[in-house]
């Protein structure tokens, strides 16, 4: 099953906005709408590169898009601790793993006016709280509460 | 004693004089149910598309040449009662049929308790005359050939769908993915007869009921996952009732709505009922859903949560059985029929539009607004309402309030870049 026209305008738009603001990202399996992700490196304020993975749901924008962490794999958060055995927890913003992968909990209520490029954003700010919980062994929802 | 009716579709008997005539078929054995104590009895020649209610009971229908006599009715009758039937207890309903001078003549008669009493036999007539009563009013012609497309059959889209099918709606896509359950029995159309049963089917029985000859479609499918099949269930309707219960799958029914360019009435029940809201999509020439359904609308009006399933869905994982349990909180069946009323008001507007002769015209000239506004009681967002009182100046409960929303052009689901040309280098087309 393909795309309907109505979504492949919705997509031909995020791709432009992708681009723009980050042209890292690849498209991979674009015309199958069981199987198309987008993914790309996205570095931090420190310089550490990580690869986030976002699955484009057959009903986009209608339902939330999955976002996950492919690389570093497996992704480590203080003293070293495999993230992945925290599973589903509002401490440290992640739901239960993708494909092995930790995926990360960006908008509670999904809306289709809200973008590819708002969710990588978030997964962005996300990163930045991994990096501040490695440091101090705080949970990310304490930078999380604090960035917003 | 009170006279015994017996009522038939006369479609049934007209095929099976036609069946007679050619054939010579002169004996059929019928399906009959009978209902309080003998009292009325419906007899099909073959399995009806409606509900069948009452308790089973035998019978027969006999062509004969000529109708006979009281006297020979009954030999006959009592013949074909020991032959056929022998000394079973049950009720037995014989119909005797004779074509005379072009007229069909018909005699009924029902053995109950060892006796034979005769009964008054009753035709449930063609579809050209079941809704005569609302011509005038309803352009019936119209509303027959129209198709309908109802997503969610909770107690919400069952009772729209009825009133439609009431006023003359000719075909239905009834889709939802549900079952009847005993949660269900105190708000839904159906009862516990129909529990475990679709609701498509079981809603389907109903409409029915009301009408035999209208044409349903059933779809017991998640539209959320079967996007490619909803949309080819619904690209041909004339109009589409979003009546499901979470905003993923009123989303994706905009988008068809957008899509297809068919104009979509989305309702729904906020939280404990104490309220509601409705909207109509007219595609690109008003707001669509997401125009109006942003996140801030929707945490100053959150949906009813009137199930598990749905709560489930609305919260994260982590988010525990017990938590999300909490938050169901469901309303009373009447707070929900001002809002399915509404619904079907707005949907007879839209299936008359451009039908002159329809007596819903001055309707329309009301109902221009594209979202409606439904207060059952003062409380959560209706909390600041004054009292009802005398006046009526003022928002009180029980009382429609229209809003004017305008499309935001902006809208990334509806506004200007939706309507964009696709690329010559499209990635996205399969």
């Amino acid at each position: 099953m393909g795309w309907s026209s109505v979504q492949q305008r919705r997509l031909q738009a995020e791709r432009k906005i992708l681009s723009r603001f980050f042209p890292s990202f690849e498209w991979i399996s674009p015309n199958d709408n069981n199987n198309t992700k987008v993914e790309g490196n996205v570095p931090t304020n420190l310089g550490n590169n990580y690869t986030l993975r976002i699955y484009v749901p057959s009903d986009f924008p209608n339902s939330r898009p999955d976002m996950v962490v492919t690389s570093p794999h497996p992704l480590r958060g203080f003293l070293g601790q495999d993230l992945i055995h925290y599973g589903a927890t509002s401490k440290m913003h992640t739901l239960k793993p993708r494909d092995g992968f930790v995926k990360i909990c960006h908008h509670k209520d999904w809306q289709p006016n809200l973008t590819l490029y708002l969710v990588i954003l978030k997964g962005r700010i996300w990163l930045e709280a991994l990096e501040a919980h490695k440091r101090s062994g705080k949970y990310i929802a304490d930078f999380l509460c604090e960035m917003q | 004693m009170s006279t015994t009716f017996v009522y038939m579709l006369e479609e049934q008997v007209q095929a099976a004089y036609e069946s007679f005539r050619t054939f010579q078929n002169n004996f059929l054995p019928g399906i009959a149910c009978g209902f309080d104590g003998g009292d009325v009895f419906h007899v099909y020649t073959s399995a009806p598309k409606v509900h069948i209610a009452g308790y089973p009971c035998h019978s027969a229908i006999q062509f004969l040449i000529r109708m006979p006599d009281t006297e020979e009715s009954l030999a006959i009758v009592t013949k074909i009662c020991k032959t056929k039937f022998g000394n079973n207890p049950k009720p037995v309903v014989i119909v005797l049929l004779a074509a005379e001078e072009k007229r069909l003549e018909h005699r009924v008669f029902i053995h109950i308790s060892g006796q034979f009493r005769e009964g008054s036999l009753k035709f449930i007539p063609e579809q050209s005359e079941l809704y005569s009563r609302s011509k005038g009013l309803l352009e019936t012609s119209i509303l027959e050939n129209c198709r309908v497309g109802i997503v969610g059959l909770g107690s919400g889209g069952s009772t729209v769908a009825l009133e439609l099918a009431k006023a003359g709606v000719g075909n239905f896509v009834l889709i939802d993915f549900d079952r009847m359950e005993l949660a269900n029995i105190s708000r839904h159309i159906c009862g516990i007869g129909d529990l475990g049963r679709y609701k498509t089917k079981a809603v389907r029985d109903l409409l029915y009921a009301r009408n035999p000859y209208i044409k349903v479609k059933t779809a017991e499918i998640n539209i959320n996952t079967n996007l490619e099949k909803t949309n080819s269930l619904l690209k041909d309707c004339d109009l589409i009732i979003a009546a499901t219960d979470n905003d993923r799958s009123r989303f994706n029914l905009n988008q068809i709505a957008l899509q297809y360019r068919i104009t979509t009435i989305f309702g729904r029940a906020i939280t404990r009922a104490a309220g509601g809201d409705v909207l109509r999509v007219r595609p690109y020439q008003g707001p669509c859903l997401a125009c109006i359904f942003t996140n801030d609308f929707l945490k100053s009006r959150p949906d009813e949560i009137s199930q598990f399933r749905q709560a489930r869905s609305q919260n994260p994982d982590y988010v525990s059985e017990e938590e999300v349990k909490a938050t169901i909180q469901v309303g009373l069946s009447c707070d929900i029929l001002p809002i399915s009323n509404m619904i079907v008001k707005l949907a007879l507007v839209e299936l008359s539009r451009g039908c002159e002769a329809s007596g819903l015209v001055s309707l329309a000239e009301d109902l221009v607004a594209d979202f409606y506004i439904w207060a059952n009681r003062r409380e959560l967002s209706y909390a600041n309402y004054l009292k009802m009182g005398y006046g009526s100046k003022t928002p009180s409960i029980l009382r429609w309030y229209g809003a004017r929303y305008d499309r935001d052009l902006t809208c990334f689901v509806c506004g200007d870049q939706s309507q964009s040309f696709l690329l010559e280098d499209n990635i996205f087309a399969g």
